[in-house]
């Protein structure tokens, strides 16, 4: 199982960094990348690591009131609502979205959030986008 | 609306014309003129007053010619441009998002009680369709008229899908709004297609095989993307950069990407007036995306797009209180 | 394509225990653009430092992958060196193996297939990274204070002292704010005046100082270091070059009126100076009373000015002046009177505000300092006081606490008791919020010398009954109906934002919360920087707040106003959005969610597109998401840098 995280470098990265400055440990198949701010996060970026069969896509961002560039997070919510409903009807279970707000002082709460959408992704029947949908029926 | 009201139509548009180019109140007009085949349209630009007999107004002006305000085809010249009520809405999203300025338009709407879907009569009468006389109606058919018989159809069969829930009126945006005076405003309850609900109800596996199955005929000629009239990126981001978001190959998976990212754009904008499904040469239904779309914005927002020009698209705002579904 | 080095640290054992440090330098030197991938012990030591400095200039390296801790921990570390090693700082990417990977995951395995893919991901971007250099720009070394309130008249003489020119704006034809009209002030009960005099004496006079009162800013364009202001100089009808003050004039004023800053309670005129110690020592004519202006006769005051100084013709005056730095100091106002009903403010003489009791109180105010009652100049014998009058209260729309109310009333319950000794006091309140220096002890001092009471609940009701104010109260510890005969009623109204706030705001793209103060760039680590870069904010506006806090506030922005000036030109981080102007559609879908109003308009090839001021943008990327087209892009997280990322995490 592959997942991508996208955390903001304020809040939830810092979080992160917290979670292994308190050696929390959360398995070991998620890979983070940094950006500047929740709202720099292109709905392509996800459709592209979904469509390259990447199980799961992890976006964390501050909580909302707290974004460090103040509105950023308030469009991220708007616009992954909206990605979040395309991509089910597209035939993608939503679950394989998961968004949390992590603070720099959640360390805890990104190990948790790692385990919550392994165990949400776990839980799911239907297979990720298929690696070659060339060749399926 | 009877034969007799679409001939009386254009007369009045004809008149209309006219005028607005014998006072100079427009440089030239979007208009519809008489395709290759009876049933066919086709958009065209009038700048003379003798090109006036061109102008035709009837039940197949299928295209939304607001496509062709978007950028690049203008140099600042004043337009006039015929729409129907429903693509009036691109117009009003093109000036929202200063595509295009009010006071260089002149808008017509005219009178329109649904577009009958060539293709589907097509279909239906095979290559005697070349012998058509014409197409008359009754209170809910369609009166085909040939040499020898006369073929009776259920109008609803044969509308577009988009004007069987068609319920909108006169813009406030129109300068112009011409209507016989026979015409009755038809009360009509907007509701989503019925097939977005077999779609919805499909399990996740069923519905992505149902896509990909139709994305793999994509062969991205982008004929959706350029006939769009939202889609009025100068440069379209997939060619911007060619190879940076999708590889160049026609692969589904590629092509998953570019019609999720084009539902996704144009959300919040799409005006539903299914061009994009009409020129796909594949027909691949992305009218279904875009409807989805809609009544999720609608429903998330409380937003249509295309109604009012200083109405704040849901993507350019946003609201402390907006509902948290995420942790 | 450029020359890749590979740094891994072993961090001690912080790293080396979980990763395979050896594999992890193993396969990443079989990327085809990495020249060099090699490991030491810790990379942010001195000697590997050296280590790196000699490989680079060695192997000719154009750029390079620091594997080790979190980029917070050492990136400006690792970017510091690239200088060092002539490359762009840019061009040194971090990935964190520790604190994301070796201290986080225990299967050795795991944890080293992991750093590798980490390893990819940095190499990836930093192929696609590009040199950046900070912009950098002219720098104004002016500052402009608007408002001239104890926190405004702070900020502008530290940043006076310190050297730099100073422009300090205020609406009021005087300086000095709301402390002006204050009797004394808690914990100490010092004299306003007293400590206030020196202060607006000090601003007058200092010649780095400009004085604009009686003005208004109107229009702000520009951005940090460079902004210019357009500031209306409102007519005073009145040459303050040739007026003396010598008050000749407001003596024989016939138009009487009931000014402002009396709060209605002592008659003035209508060319008039506020109070008698007012900074500028000059008169006005109040343009809306004036007979002369109104219906061009009278002109009293022209004949009789020993100066000929009054002048009915004069005229609003534009100015532009050109500034470096916004400081925003505009103060409160007191809820509105209709919005109190329930206590019959505005409609009974006798229930007034808590700056009406400071006027009454003051020496220089209606009764010379005795304290009596509005509508019959008797002295109160029996005294409600109600706190959080309109504040803490969720349906008139402000669940904010006014934060000095508790602190104003005790000391006014105590002044009262100072001057009328056999008088009863109460005061009905919701909490005691005492958080200052002294301020507890002040509160406790107050109710056991004094003899007041406290009572703890709200009032539902004043009225009038036979010459008595009736207060209709609870007193939620003892769960009694309380009813108090009373001669006056002091509300501790709720603190609102300055009148115009919201429109200043639009004019200096700054941002008002829901209740119209204004909104800090971040509620803990900038609490006095507004949103936009080179705005600062002091006092009131902001929230409510005691005079210590707006003092030390007055100073913080100046101590930022310092930082901002003491270099010659201001420098922008280069991470910040671009337009590519050909593929701009200027739809300006990125203008309303950049938080930093720094996307501006241009017109390019005969039309309109979007435009980065790149001293505004912070480089949060949200515009970037917004456009559609991909012509705005992020330096330092291009799309291409970030999908380069994520194509590299794909690779299996």
């Amino acid at each position: 199982m592959e997942i991508v995280a996208f955390c903001c470098q304020w809040c939830s990265y810092a979080g992160a960094d917290l979670a292994g400055t308190s050696r929390l440990k959360y398995p070991a198949n998620i890979r983070i990348i940094k950006i500047p701010c929740s709202s720099r996060i292109n709905p392509t970026f996800i459709m592209r690591a979904l469509s390259k069969g990447v199980d799961g896509v992890m976006v964390a961002g501050c909580h909302p009131g707290d974004c460090h560039y103040s509105t950023g997070n308030y469009f991220t919510r708007r616009r992954l609502m909206v990605l979040k409903r395309l991509l089910e009807f597209s035939g993608i279970n939503p679950e394989r979205l998961q968004l949390y707000w992590i603070s720099a002082a959640e360390g805890g709460k990104f190990a948790e959030s790692v385990k919550d959408i392994i165990s949400k992704l776990e839980k799911i029947q239907d297979k990720p986008f298929p690696k070659n949908p060339e060749s399926s029926p | 609306m009877k034969n007799q009201s679409y001939i009386e139509l254009t007369a009045m548009l004809e008149q209309k014309i006219n005028q607005l180019l014998s006072e100079n109140k427009v440089d030239y007009l979007i208009v519809y003129g008489k395709g290759s085949f009876w049933f066919k349209t086709r958009p065209l630009l009038i700048r003379k007053q003798t090109e006036i007999e061109k102008v035709i107004w009837n039940r197949f002006c299928q295209f939304n010619l607001s496509t062709f305000l978007k950028p690049g085809s203008r140099k600042g010249e004043k337009i006039g441009i015929i729409t129907k009520k429903c693509d009036i809405r691109s117009v009003v999203e093109l000036i929202k998002n200063n595509q295009i300025n009010k006071d260089n338009l002149y808008i017509i709407q005219v009178a329109c009680d649904g577009i009958i879907n060539w293709q589907k009569l097509e279909n239906l009468l095979g290559a005697t369709v070349s012998k058509v006389i014409e197409v008359e109606e009754n209170a809910l058919n369609f009166v085909i008229k040939m040499p020898e018989t006369n073929i009776e159809v259920l109008k609803n069969d044969y509308l577009l899908d988009k004007c069987l829930i068609c319920d909108y009126q006169q813009s406030f945006y129109a300068d112009e709004f011409l209507i016989t005076s026979e015409e009755k405003v038809e009360e009509i309850k907007n509701q989503f297609l019925p097939s977005l609900e077999i779609l919805e109800n499909m399990s996740y596996e069923e519905r992505l095989e149902y896509w990909l199955k139709h994305f793999s005929r994509c062969m991205r000629c982008y004929a959706c993307r350029n006939v769009c009239p939202v889609c009025y990126c100068p440069t379209c981001m997939f060619d911007s950069q060619e190879g940076l978001w999708i590889s160049k190959e026609s692969k589904t998976s590629e092509n998953y990407v570019y019609h999720l990212t084009r539902a996704f754009h144009t959300a919040t904008l799409c005006v539903e007036c299914g061009e994009c499904e009409r020129v796909c040469p594949v027909n691949i239904p992305l009218m279904k995306l875009n409807n989805k779309l809609a009544k999720e914005v609608s429903e998330i927002f409380g937003y249509q797009a295309g109604l009012k020009v200083d109405e704040v698209s849901p993507f350019k705002t946003y609201c402390q209180e907006d509902s948290d579904e995420f942790k | 394509m450029r020359n890749i080095g590979v740094f891994v640290c072993w961090c001690g054992l912080n790293i080396s225990r979980t990763v395979d440090i050896k594999r992890v330098v193993e396969e990443t030197s079989s990327h085809p653009q990495v020249i060099c991938s090699t490991d030491y012990k810790y990379l942010c030591s001195e000697p590997g430092q050296k280590l790196i400095k000699e490989i680079v200039k060695e192997k000719g390296l154009e750029g390079y992958v620091i594997a080790a801790c979190s980029p917070g921990m050492h990136e400006t570390t690792f970017r510091e060196l690239a200088s060092r090693c002539e490359i762009n700082p840019y061009l040194c990417e971090m990935a964190n193996i520790r604190e994301q990977c070796s201290w986080v995951h225990e299967d050795r395995e795991e944890a080293t297939g992991k750093a590798i893919k980490l390893v990819n991901m940095a190499i990836e971007k930093v192929l696609h990274n590009e040199p950046l250099y900070p912009e950098s720009f002219p720098l104004n070394k002016r500052a402009m204070v608007i408002g001239a309130g104890v926190a405004g008249m702070q900020a502008a003489l530290d940043i006076a002292d310190a050297g730099y020119e100073v422009l300090l704006v205020e609406k009021r034809p005087f300086i000095g704010g709301h402390m002006t009209q204050l009797s004394e002030t808690f914990p100490t009960l010092d004299c306003a005046q007293c400590i206030l005099t020196p202060k607006t004496a000090e601003v007058a006079r200092h010649p780095r100082i400009t004085l604009m009162p009686y003005s208004e800013v109107e229009e702000v364009k520009g951005y940090v270091g460079n902004f210019e202001a357009v500031i209306r100089r409102k007519a005073t009808f009145v040459d303050w070059n040739k007026c003396t003050g010598c008050a000749i004039c407001i003596e024989k004023c016939p138009k009487k009126i009931y000014p402002e800053f009396e709060c209605g309670l002592k008659e003035g005129k209508s060319i008039d100076m506020a109070f008698p110690q007012a900074v500028p020592y000059k008169v006005f004519i109040n343009k809306e009373s004036c007979i002369f202006l109104n219906q061009g006769k009278c002109g009293v005051c022209a004949k009789l000015c020993p100066e000929e100084a009054i002048d009915f013709q004069q005229q609003d005056q534009l100015v532009k002046e050109k500034i470096g730095a916004i400081i925003v100091a505009t103060g409160y106002d007191l809820i509105d009177k209709s919005e109190l009903a329930e206590f019959g403010y505005g409609k009974y003489k006798d229930v007034i505000d808590g700056m009406q009791f400071e006027r009454i109180n003051s020496s220089s105010g209606p009764f010379s300092g005795v304290i009596r009652r509005p509508s019959d100049g008797k002295i109160p014998k029996e005294i409600v006081f109600i706190q959080c009058a309109g504040s803490r209260d969720r349906e008139k729309g402000k669940p904010y606490c006014s934060k000095i109310c508790c602190m104003y009333t005790a000391k006014q319950a105590r002044l009262y008791k100072h001057k009328v000794p056999d008088g009863q006091v109460y005061v009905f309140y919701m909490d005691i919020r005492a958080g200052g220096k002294g301020y507890e002890e002040f509160i406790y001092r107050s109710v056991e010398e004094s003899g007041m009471l406290y009572l703890r609940g709200q009032v539902s009701r004043v009225f009038e009954e036979d010459g008595k104010l009736i207060v209709w109260g609870m007193d939620t510890l003892s769960g009694k109906k309380i009813e108090i005969n009373a001669d006056m009623v002091v509300l501790a109204s709720a603190i609102v934002p300055s009148n115009g706030v919201k429109e200043l705001a639009n004019i200096l793209k700054i941002t008002t919360d829901e209740h119209g103060f204004i909104q800090e760039a971040h509620p803990k680590l900038k609490p006095i920087e507004c949103m936009t870069r080179g705005v600062y904010l002091a006092g009131c506006g902001h929230a409510p707040k005691d005079i210590a806090e707006s003092v030390a506030q007055g100073s913080a922005t100046a101590s930022k106003v310092f930082s901002l000036f003491s270099r010659n030109s201001v420098l922008a981080e280069p991470t910040v959005s671009i337009v590519n102007k050909d593929e701009c559609s200027g739809c300006l879908s990125c203008e309303t969610v950049c938080p930093y109003q720094a996307i501006e308009k241009e017109n390019y090839r005969g039309k309109v597109i979007a435009k980065v001021n790149s001293a505004l943008c912070q480089g949060c990327g949200s515009c970037t998401v917004a456009c559609r087209s991909g012509a705005i892009d992020l330096r330092g997280y291009t799309n291409q840098q970030i999908m380069a990322e994520l194509e590299a995490l794909l690779w299996k």
